[in-house]
Protein backbone atom coordinates (compact mmCIF):
# COMPACT_ATOMS: atom_id res chain seq x y z
CA UNK A 1 0.00 0.00 0.00
CA UNK A 2 1.53 3.09 -0.71
CA UNK A 3 1.31 6.43 0.87
CA UNK A 4 -1.22 8.61 -0.72
CA UNK A 5 -3.71 5.08 -0.11
CA UNK A 6 -2.78 4.84 3.60
CA UNK A 7 -3.67 8.82 3.67
CA UNK A 8 -7.14 8.24 2.19
CA UNK A 9 -7.63 5.79 4.74
CA UNK A 10 -6.19 7.32 7.72
CA UNK A 11 -8.40 10.42 7.34
CA UNK A 12 -11.59 8.12 6.04
CA UNK A 13 -10.99 6.00 9.68
CA UNK A 14 -10.53 9.46 11.32
CA UNK A 15 -13.48 11.12 10.19
CA UNK A 16 -15.86 7.93 10.95
CA UNK A 17 -15.71 8.38 14.08
CA UNK A 18 -18.21 11.84 13.61
CA UNK A 19 -21.38 9.80 12.53
CA UNK A 20 -21.88 7.46 15.44
CA UNK A 21 -20.59 10.49 17.47
CA UNK A 22 -23.52 12.66 15.39
CA UNK A 23 -26.02 9.84 16.22
CA UNK A 24 -25.21 9.78 19.99
CA UNK A 25 -26.22 13.60 19.96
CA UNK A 26 -28.97 13.09 17.63
CA UNK A 27 -30.56 10.67 19.87
CA UNK A 28 -29.27 11.74 23.67
CA UNK A 29 -33.01 11.37 25.28
CA UNK A 30 -32.20 7.39 24.27
CA UNK A 31 -28.72 7.31 25.34
CA UNK A 32 -28.18 5.44 28.98
CA UNK A 33 -24.39 5.51 30.85
CA UNK A 34 -23.31 2.98 28.79
CA UNK A 35 -24.14 5.33 25.63
CA UNK A 36 -22.93 8.39 27.06
CA UNK A 37 -19.51 6.62 28.29
CA UNK A 38 -19.26 5.81 24.71
CA UNK A 39 -20.07 9.21 23.32
CA UNK A 40 -17.26 10.75 25.50
CA UNK A 41 -14.95 7.66 23.91
CA UNK A 42 -15.56 8.87 20.70
CA UNK A 43 -14.93 12.31 21.18
CA UNK A 44 -12.03 11.32 22.81
CA UNK A 45 -10.93 9.34 19.74
CA UNK A 46 -11.43 12.55 17.98
CA UNK A 47 -9.31 14.50 20.29
CA UNK A 48 -6.57 11.58 20.05
CA UNK A 49 -6.75 11.96 16.35
CA UNK A 50 -6.56 15.74 16.28
CA UNK A 51 -3.34 15.56 19.39
CA UNK A 52 -1.62 12.57 17.26
CA UNK A 53 -1.66 15.05 14.17
CA UNK A 54 -0.49 18.18 16.17
CA UNK A 55 2.42 16.12 17.88
CA UNK A 56 3.86 14.24 15.56
CA UNK A 57 6.54 12.63 15.93
CA UNK A 58 8.24 11.27 19.29
CA UNK A 59 5.72 13.73 21.29
CA UNK A 60 3.17 11.46 19.75
CA UNK A 61 4.04 8.22 22.14
CA UNK A 62 2.52 10.66 24.99
CA UNK A 63 -1.02 10.91 23.30
CA UNK A 64 -0.79 7.80 22.19
CA UNK A 65 -0.20 6.32 25.79
CA UNK A 66 -2.64 8.38 27.68
CA UNK A 67 -5.13 7.60 25.06
CA UNK A 68 -4.60 4.48 26.08
CA UNK A 69 -5.41 4.58 29.27
CA UNK A 70 -8.13 6.75 28.77
CA UNK A 71 -10.01 4.52 25.97
CA UNK A 72 -9.64 1.68 29.00
CA UNK A 73 -11.14 3.28 31.34
CA UNK A 74 -14.09 4.47 28.88
CA UNK A 75 -14.83 0.69 27.65
CA UNK A 76 -14.57 -0.92 31.15
CA UNK A 77 -16.98 1.60 32.01
CA UNK A 78 -19.02 0.80 28.94
CA UNK A 79 -18.82 -3.02 29.91
CA UNK A 80 -19.55 -2.36 34.02
CA UNK A 81 -22.57 -0.83 33.08
CA UNK A 82 -23.67 -3.79 31.06
CA UNK A 83 -23.02 -6.74 32.84
CA UNK A 84 -25.35 -7.30 35.29
CA UNK A 85 -23.97 -10.45 37.54
CA UNK A 86 -22.14 -9.01 40.42
CA UNK A 87 -19.45 -11.95 40.97
CA UNK A 88 -18.59 -10.52 36.91
CA UNK A 89 -18.41 -7.50 37.74
CA UNK A 90 -16.33 -7.27 40.77
CA UNK A 91 -13.71 -9.33 38.51
CA UNK A 92 -14.19 -6.75 35.83
CA UNK A 93 -13.25 -3.65 38.51
CA UNK A 94 -10.63 -5.79 40.03
CA UNK A 95 -8.50 -6.40 36.53
CA UNK A 96 -9.05 -2.90 35.80
CA UNK A 97 -8.15 -1.02 38.83
CA UNK A 98 -5.05 -3.07 38.64
CA UNK A 99 -4.80 -2.54 35.14
CA UNK A 100 -4.60 1.22 35.98
CA UNK A 101 -2.79 1.27 38.78
CA UNK A 102 0.03 -0.86 36.31
CA UNK A 103 -0.31 1.77 33.44
CA UNK A 104 -0.58 5.42 36.36
CA UNK A 105 2.81 3.37 37.96
CA UNK A 106 4.84 2.17 34.22
CA UNK A 107 3.82 5.69 32.18
CA UNK A 108 4.61 8.80 35.62
CA UNK A 109 6.95 6.67 38.03
CA UNK A 110 8.63 4.33 35.07
CA UNK A 111 9.03 7.55 33.28
CA UNK A 112 7.68 5.92 30.16
CA UNK A 113 4.99 8.25 28.90
CA UNK A 114 7.34 9.42 25.95
CA UNK A 115 8.23 5.81 24.73
CA UNK A 116 6.59 3.41 22.72
CA UNK A 117 4.74 0.72 24.77
CA UNK A 118 3.46 -1.68 23.41
CA UNK A 119 2.82 -3.94 26.29
CA UNK A 120 -0.01 -1.83 27.70
CA UNK A 121 -1.76 -1.59 24.13
CA UNK A 122 -1.53 -5.32 24.08
CA UNK A 123 -2.97 -5.99 27.22
CA UNK A 124 -5.38 -3.38 27.18
CA UNK A 125 -6.92 -5.30 23.99
CA UNK A 126 -6.64 -8.60 25.64
CA UNK A 127 -9.01 -7.24 28.41
CA UNK A 128 -11.23 -5.67 26.35
CA UNK A 129 -11.69 -8.85 23.97
CA UNK A 130 -12.04 -10.88 26.76
CA UNK A 131 -14.88 -8.50 28.29
CA UNK A 132 -16.30 -8.37 24.62
CA UNK A 133 -16.23 -12.20 24.64
CA UNK A 134 -18.03 -12.78 28.35
CA UNK A 135 -20.87 -10.72 27.13
CA UNK A 136 -21.12 -11.95 23.50
CA UNK A 137 -21.90 -15.29 25.75
CA UNK A 138 -23.94 -13.76 27.92
CA UNK A 139 -25.88 -12.74 25.21
CA UNK A 140 -25.91 -15.94 23.62
CA UNK A 141 -27.52 -17.35 27.18
CA UNK A 142 -29.90 -14.53 28.39
CA UNK A 143 -33.22 -15.30 27.28
CA UNK A 144 -34.47 -12.04 27.98
CA UNK A 145 -32.69 -10.68 24.65
CA UNK A 146 -34.79 -12.56 21.97
CA UNK A 147 -34.60 -10.19 19.18
CA UNK A 148 -30.75 -9.91 18.80
CA UNK A 149 -30.36 -8.22 15.88
CA UNK A 150 -32.55 -5.09 17.37
CA UNK A 151 -30.32 -5.53 20.73
CA UNK A 152 -28.22 -2.10 20.26
CA UNK A 153 -25.43 -3.93 22.58
CA UNK A 154 -24.74 -6.41 20.13
CA UNK A 155 -23.64 -4.24 17.83
CA UNK A 156 -21.64 -2.31 19.48
CA UNK A 157 -19.99 -5.48 21.66
CA UNK A 158 -19.40 -6.30 17.93
CA UNK A 159 -17.21 -3.14 16.92
CA UNK A 160 -14.99 -3.39 20.15
CA UNK A 161 -14.39 -7.49 19.71
CA UNK A 162 -13.39 -7.04 15.91
CA UNK A 163 -11.42 -4.11 16.67
CA UNK A 164 -9.01 -5.40 20.13
CA UNK A 165 -8.78 -8.85 19.30
CA UNK A 166 -7.14 -7.69 16.23
CA UNK A 167 -5.39 -4.79 17.67
CA UNK A 168 -3.73 -7.54 20.33
CA UNK A 169 -1.79 -8.89 17.68
CA UNK A 170 -0.78 -5.50 16.13
CA UNK A 171 0.18 -3.96 19.22
CA UNK A 172 2.32 -6.93 20.03
CA UNK A 173 4.42 -6.97 17.22
CA UNK A 174 4.26 -2.84 17.18
CA UNK A 175 8.15 -2.77 17.58
CA UNK A 176 8.72 -4.96 14.30
CA UNK A 177 6.36 -3.09 12.40
CA UNK A 178 8.51 0.28 12.90
CA UNK A 179 11.49 -1.30 11.47
CA UNK A 180 9.66 -2.24 8.49
CA UNK A 181 9.38 -1.30 4.98
CA UNK A 182 6.97 2.03 4.83
CA UNK A 183 4.64 -0.30 2.16
CA UNK A 184 4.23 -3.39 4.65
CA UNK A 185 3.84 -0.83 7.52
CA UNK A 186 1.13 0.58 5.80
CA UNK A 187 -0.87 -2.12 4.72
CA UNK A 188 -1.07 -3.98 8.24
CA UNK A 189 -1.86 -0.46 9.83
CA UNK A 190 -4.41 -0.06 6.89
CA UNK A 191 -6.54 -3.22 8.42
CA UNK A 192 -6.18 -1.50 11.78
CA UNK A 193 -7.55 1.75 10.30
CA UNK A 194 -10.05 -0.10 8.44
CA UNK A 195 -11.17 -2.30 10.89
CA UNK A 196 -11.46 1.09 13.08
CA UNK A 197 -13.98 2.19 10.60
CA UNK A 198 -16.00 -0.56 10.99
CA UNK A 199 -16.12 -0.50 14.22
CA UNK A 200 -17.24 2.89 14.17
CA UNK A 201 -19.90 1.83 11.45
CA UNK A 202 -21.15 -0.97 14.38
CA UNK A 203 -21.35 1.69 16.64
CA UNK A 204 -23.67 4.10 14.86
CA UNK A 205 -26.23 0.71 14.11
CA UNK A 206 -25.84 0.08 17.54
CA UNK A 207 -26.66 3.96 18.48
CA UNK A 208 -29.87 3.94 16.00
CA UNK A 209 -31.17 0.66 17.24
CA UNK A 210 -31.43 2.18 21.08
CA UNK A 211 -34.59 2.77 22.14
CA UNK A 212 -36.08 5.06 24.64
CA UNK A 213 -37.29 1.56 26.60
CA UNK A 214 -34.27 -0.65 25.67
CA UNK B 1 12.43 -12.53 3.73
CA UNK B 2 11.76 -12.55 7.20
CA UNK B 3 10.00 -9.45 7.02
CA UNK B 4 7.86 -10.96 4.28
CA UNK B 5 7.14 -13.43 6.94
CA UNK B 6 5.94 -12.20 9.65
CA UNK B 7 3.89 -9.54 7.54
CA UNK B 8 2.36 -12.53 6.09
CA UNK B 9 1.70 -14.05 9.79
CA UNK B 10 0.90 -10.87 11.21
CA UNK B 11 -1.94 -10.73 8.40
CA UNK B 12 -3.13 -14.19 8.34
CA UNK B 13 -3.31 -13.82 12.46
CA UNK B 14 -5.45 -10.62 11.98
CA UNK B 15 -7.85 -12.38 9.86
CA UNK B 16 -8.03 -15.75 11.71
CA UNK B 17 -9.06 -13.46 14.44
CA UNK B 18 -11.20 -11.24 12.30
CA UNK B 19 -12.79 -14.27 11.08
CA UNK B 20 -13.39 -16.51 14.69
CA UNK B 21 -15.29 -13.14 15.50
CA UNK B 22 -17.23 -13.61 13.08
CA UNK B 23 -17.53 -16.81 13.17
CA UNK B 24 -18.83 -16.35 17.15
CA UNK B 25 -21.09 -13.74 15.83
CA UNK B 26 -22.92 -16.02 13.33
CA UNK B 27 -22.92 -19.20 15.87
CA UNK B 28 -24.54 -16.91 18.76
CA UNK B 29 -27.09 -15.40 16.33
CA UNK B 30 -27.93 -18.88 14.51
CA UNK B 31 -28.59 -19.93 18.05
CA UNK B 32 -30.43 -17.15 19.40
CA UNK B 33 -32.27 -17.57 16.25
CA UNK B 34 -33.22 -21.23 16.69
CA UNK B 35 -34.33 -20.86 20.06
CA UNK B 36 -36.79 -17.88 19.38
CA UNK B 37 -38.30 -20.32 16.27
CA UNK B 38 -38.62 -22.66 19.39
CA UNK B 39 -40.11 -20.39 21.81
CA UNK B 40 -42.12 -18.68 19.34
CA UNK B 41 -44.06 -22.64 18.12
CA UNK B 42 -44.46 -23.08 21.80
CA UNK B 43 -45.59 -20.16 23.18
CA UNK B 44 -48.07 -20.48 19.37
CA UNK B 45 -48.84 -24.04 20.61
CA UNK B 46 -50.03 -23.21 24.51
CA UNK B 47 -52.03 -20.26 22.95
CA UNK B 48 -53.68 -22.60 20.59
CA UNK B 49 -54.16 -24.91 23.67
CA UNK B 50 -56.25 -21.56 25.94
CA UNK B 51 -58.29 -20.92 22.57
CA UNK B 52 -59.16 -24.78 22.19
CA UNK B 53 -60.08 -25.16 26.03
CA UNK B 54 -61.50 -21.53 25.95
CA UNK B 55 -63.90 -22.40 22.69
CA UNK B 56 -65.09 -25.80 24.49
CA UNK B 57 -65.83 -24.54 27.24
CA UNK B 58 -67.83 -21.65 25.94
CA UNK B 59 -69.39 -24.06 23.11
CA UNK B 60 -70.29 -26.62 26.01
CA UNK B 61 -72.52 -23.36 28.16
CA UNK B 62 -73.76 -22.21 25.18
CA UNK B 63 -74.93 -25.64 24.55
CA UNK B 64 -75.95 -26.15 28.34
CA UNK B 65 -78.15 -22.58 28.24
CA UNK B 66 -80.02 -23.63 25.18
CA UNK B 67 -80.75 -26.89 26.52
CA UNK B 68 -81.76 -24.89 29.79
CA UNK B 69 -84.18 -22.81 27.77
CA UNK B 70 -85.60 -25.51 25.74
CA UNK B 71 -86.56 -27.24 28.97
CA UNK B 72 -87.73 -24.25 30.19
CA UNK B 73 -89.93 -23.73 27.34
CA UNK B 74 -90.89 -27.20 26.75
CA UNK B 75 -91.29 -28.78 29.82
CA UNK B 76 -91.61 -26.17 33.40
CA UNK B 77 -93.85 -23.67 31.08
CA UNK B 78 -96.44 -26.43 30.14
CA UNK B 79 -96.49 -27.55 33.89
CA UNK B 80 -97.31 -24.07 35.12
CA UNK B 81 -100.19 -23.18 32.23
CA UNK B 82 -101.80 -26.50 33.33
CA UNK B 83 -101.28 -26.74 37.08
CA UNK B 84 -102.96 -22.79 36.64
CA UNK B 85 -105.39 -23.96 34.64
CA UNK B 86 -106.35 -26.90 36.63
CA UNK B 87 -106.49 -24.39 39.73
CA UNK B 88 -108.68 -22.10 38.32
CA UNK B 89 -111.15 -24.79 37.22
CA UNK B 90 -111.10 -26.23 40.64
CA UNK B 91 -111.82 -22.55 42.23
CA UNK B 92 -114.46 -22.05 39.83
CA UNK B 93 -116.27 -25.28 41.21
CA UNK B 94 -115.48 -24.39 45.14
CA UNK B 95 -116.93 -21.06 43.94
CA UNK B 96 -120.02 -22.71 42.41
CA UNK B 97 -120.68 -24.95 45.98
CA UNK B 98 -120.56 -21.05 47.53
CA UNK B 99 -117.32 -20.38 49.00
CA UNK B 100 -115.12 -17.37 48.75
CA UNK B 101 -111.88 -18.25 47.19
CA UNK B 102 -111.09 -14.89 45.68
CA UNK B 103 -107.65 -14.58 47.64
CA UNK B 104 -106.36 -17.59 46.60
CA UNK B 105 -107.37 -16.47 42.66
CA UNK B 106 -105.62 -13.40 43.26
CA UNK B 107 -102.43 -14.88 43.99
CA UNK B 108 -102.93 -17.81 41.13
CA UNK B 109 -102.19 -14.44 38.97
CA UNK B 110 -98.88 -14.92 40.31
CA UNK B 111 -98.17 -18.59 38.39
CA UNK B 112 -98.89 -16.27 34.71
CA UNK B 113 -96.38 -13.86 36.42
CA UNK B 114 -93.77 -17.12 36.45
CA UNK B 115 -94.33 -18.01 33.09
CA UNK B 116 -93.86 -14.43 31.87
CA UNK B 117 -90.60 -14.27 33.83
CA UNK B 118 -89.63 -17.56 32.51
CA UNK B 119 -90.42 -16.45 29.29
CA UNK B 120 -88.61 -13.39 29.05
CA UNK B 121 -85.50 -15.85 30.60
CA UNK B 122 -85.66 -17.97 27.76
CA UNK B 123 -85.21 -15.34 25.43
CA UNK B 124 -82.36 -13.64 27.08
CA UNK B 125 -80.59 -17.22 26.67
CA UNK B 126 -82.14 -17.53 22.64
CA UNK B 127 -83.39 -14.06 21.72
CA UNK B 128 -86.86 -13.91 20.29
CA UNK B 129 -86.20 -12.14 17.25
CA UNK B 130 -83.79 -14.35 16.21
CA UNK B 131 -85.63 -17.48 16.39
CA UNK B 132 -88.37 -16.03 15.03
CA UNK B 133 -86.85 -14.61 11.90
CA UNK B 134 -83.37 -15.26 11.50
CA UNK B 135 -79.97 -13.69 11.59
CA UNK B 136 -80.46 -11.30 9.34
CA UNK B 137 -84.09 -10.18 9.75
CA UNK B 138 -83.36 -10.05 13.62
CA UNK B 139 -80.62 -7.64 13.17
CA UNK B 140 -82.68 -5.59 10.90
CA UNK B 141 -85.35 -5.78 13.35
CA UNK B 142 -83.03 -4.54 16.49
CA UNK B 143 -82.00 -1.84 14.81
CA UNK B 144 -85.82 -0.66 14.09
CA UNK B 145 -86.22 -1.63 17.94
CA UNK B 146 -83.34 0.73 18.86
CA UNK B 147 -84.98 3.88 16.49
CA UNK B 148 -88.48 3.29 18.47
CA UNK B 149 -86.28 3.59 21.95
CA UNK B 150 -86.91 7.56 23.31
CA UNK B 151 -83.97 6.69 24.89
CA UNK B 152 -82.23 6.52 21.84
CA UNK B 153 -81.73 10.02 20.16
CA UNK B 154 -79.68 8.92 16.97
CA UNK B 155 -81.16 7.33 13.89
CA UNK B 156 -79.77 4.13 12.99
CA UNK B 157 -80.10 2.18 9.38
CA UNK B 158 -79.32 -1.45 8.08
CA UNK B 159 -77.76 -1.96 4.60
CA UNK B 160 -77.32 -5.95 3.35
CA UNK B 161 -75.07 -5.08 1.04
CA UNK B 162 -74.50 -9.07 0.01
CA UNK B 163 -75.77 -12.17 -1.87
CA UNK B 164 -77.52 -13.55 1.54
CA UNK B 165 -81.19 -13.11 2.33
CA UNK B 166 -82.04 -16.45 4.01
CA UNK B 167 -79.65 -19.30 4.35
CA UNK B 168 -76.29 -17.91 5.72
CA UNK B 169 -73.09 -20.23 5.60
CA UNK B 170 -73.04 -20.42 9.51
CA UNK B 171 -74.00 -23.33 11.76
CA UNK B 172 -77.40 -22.22 13.70
CA UNK B 173 -75.64 -21.65 16.60
CA UNK B 174 -72.51 -19.38 15.17
CA UNK B 175 -75.32 -17.46 13.77
CA UNK B 176 -76.61 -16.99 17.20
CA UNK B 177 -73.68 -15.95 18.55
CA UNK B 178 -72.93 -13.41 15.81
CA UNK B 179 -76.34 -11.69 16.82
CA UNK B 180 -75.46 -11.53 20.34
CA UNK B 181 -72.08 -10.26 19.41
CA UNK B 182 -74.11 -7.79 16.86
CA UNK B 183 -76.91 -6.72 20.10
CA UNK B 184 -73.72 -6.05 22.12
CA UNK B 185 -72.11 -3.54 19.55
CA UNK B 186 -75.00 -2.19 19.20
CA UNK B 187 -75.90 -1.49 22.91
CA UNK B 188 -72.54 -0.35 23.66
CA UNK B 189 -72.97 2.42 20.65
CA UNK B 190 -76.12 3.41 22.10
CA UNK B 191 -74.83 4.02 25.73
CA UNK B 192 -71.88 5.22 25.31
CA UNK B 193 -71.22 6.72 21.86
CA UNK B 194 -73.62 9.12 21.71
CA UNK B 195 -74.15 9.10 17.87
CA UNK B 196 -76.40 11.21 15.59
CA UNK B 197 -76.12 8.69 12.70
CA UNK B 198 -75.51 5.04 12.77
CA UNK B 199 -75.49 2.85 9.68
CA UNK B 200 -75.03 -1.11 9.87
CA UNK B 201 -73.58 -2.73 6.90
CA UNK B 202 -73.49 -6.09 6.29
CA UNK B 203 -70.47 -6.88 3.61
CA UNK B 204 -69.09 -10.28 1.83
CA UNK B 205 -65.23 -9.59 1.28
CA UNK B 206 -62.93 -12.92 0.58
CA UNK B 207 -64.53 -15.36 2.59
CA UNK B 208 -65.58 -13.24 5.60
CA UNK B 209 -68.72 -12.05 6.47
CA UNK B 210 -68.45 -7.89 7.77
CA UNK B 211 -70.90 -6.10 9.73
CA UNK B 212 -69.84 -2.44 9.78
CA UNK B 213 -70.83 -0.37 12.14
CA UNK B 214 -70.45 3.48 10.99
CA UNK B 215 -70.95 5.77 13.69
CA UNK B 216 -70.60 9.82 14.07
CA UNK B 217 -70.42 10.00 17.57
CA UNK B 218 -67.42 8.96 19.83
CA UNK B 219 -65.24 6.30 18.15
CA UNK B 220 -62.62 4.29 20.53
CA UNK B 221 -59.50 2.31 19.30
CA UNK B 222 -58.45 -1.12 19.67
CA UNK B 223 -55.73 -0.24 22.23
CA UNK B 224 -58.66 1.80 24.30
CA UNK B 225 -61.41 -1.37 24.44
CA UNK B 226 -58.02 -3.70 25.60
CA UNK B 227 -57.78 -1.59 28.14
CA UNK B 228 -61.47 -1.12 29.44
CA UNK B 229 -61.53 -5.02 28.93
CA UNK B 230 -58.60 -5.15 31.95
CA UNK B 231 -60.19 -2.47 33.89
CA UNK B 232 -63.75 -3.00 34.11
CA UNK B 233 -65.54 -5.67 36.23
CA UNK B 234 -68.60 -6.04 34.08
CA UNK B 235 -68.83 -9.36 32.14
CA UNK B 236 -69.78 -7.83 28.81
CA UNK B 237 -66.77 -6.77 27.33
CA UNK B 238 -65.07 -10.34 27.93
CA UNK B 239 -68.18 -11.66 26.89
CA UNK B 240 -67.88 -10.37 23.76
CA UNK B 241 -63.85 -11.45 23.37
CA UNK B 242 -65.10 -15.07 24.18
CA UNK B 243 -67.60 -15.17 21.64
CA UNK B 244 -65.47 -13.79 19.02
CA UNK B 245 -62.72 -16.69 20.00
CA UNK B 246 -65.58 -18.77 19.58
CA UNK B 247 -66.52 -17.40 16.14
CA UNK B 248 -62.73 -17.18 15.07
CA UNK B 249 -63.94 -13.48 14.23
CA UNK B 250 -61.85 -10.20 15.21
CA UNK B 251 -63.25 -6.85 16.33
CA UNK B 252 -61.93 -3.61 14.87
CA UNK B 253 -61.94 -0.42 16.36
CA UNK B 254 -61.61 2.83 14.50
CA UNK B 255 -61.24 6.27 15.60
CA UNK B 256 -61.69 9.28 14.09
CA UNK B 257 -62.88 12.39 14.23
CA UNK B 258 -65.77 12.64 11.94
CA UNK B 259 -66.46 8.95 11.53
CA UNK B 260 -65.44 6.48 13.91
CA UNK B 261 -65.97 2.40 12.79
CA UNK B 262 -66.25 -1.07 14.17
CA UNK B 263 -65.77 -4.07 11.66
CA UNK B 264 -66.94 -7.42 12.78
CA UNK B 265 -65.18 -9.95 10.92
CA UNK B 266 -66.22 -13.73 10.57
CA UNK B 267 -64.39 -15.75 8.33
CA UNK B 268 -67.15 -18.17 6.55
CA UNK B 269 -64.53 -21.27 6.62
CA UNK B 270 -63.25 -21.59 9.80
Amino acid sequence: MDLERYGILEKFSAYSVCVPAFLCILKFRALNKSLWALFFYLLLCMLADYLSWVYNGSNGNFVRNGFTLFEFIFVVFIYYEQLENTKLKLATLIVSLLFIVSCVFILTFQKKYNSTDTTLGSIESAIISILASSYLLIFLLDPKIVSWSKHYFYWINLGFLLYFSSGILLFLTFNFLKTCKPSTLYLIWGIHLLLNTIKNVLFATGIWMKKNTQ
Amino acid sequence: MDEEKYTIIIIAGCLALIFLVMFLYVITSVYKSRNLKIENKLRLLEKQKQIDLLTAISKAEEKQKIEIAGQLHDEIIPIVALATSNLNSRITEFEKQGLDLSGIRVEIKSFSLLQENIREIIHKIVPLLFTSFGLLKAIELSIKQMNENPVNQGVAEFHNNTIFSGELPFSTNDQLTIFKICREVLNNLAKHSEYAYLKVSLEEVKDSFILLFLHDGKGVTNEEIDLLEEISTGMGLKLLKSRLILLNAELIYIKDDEVSSIRLIVPISK
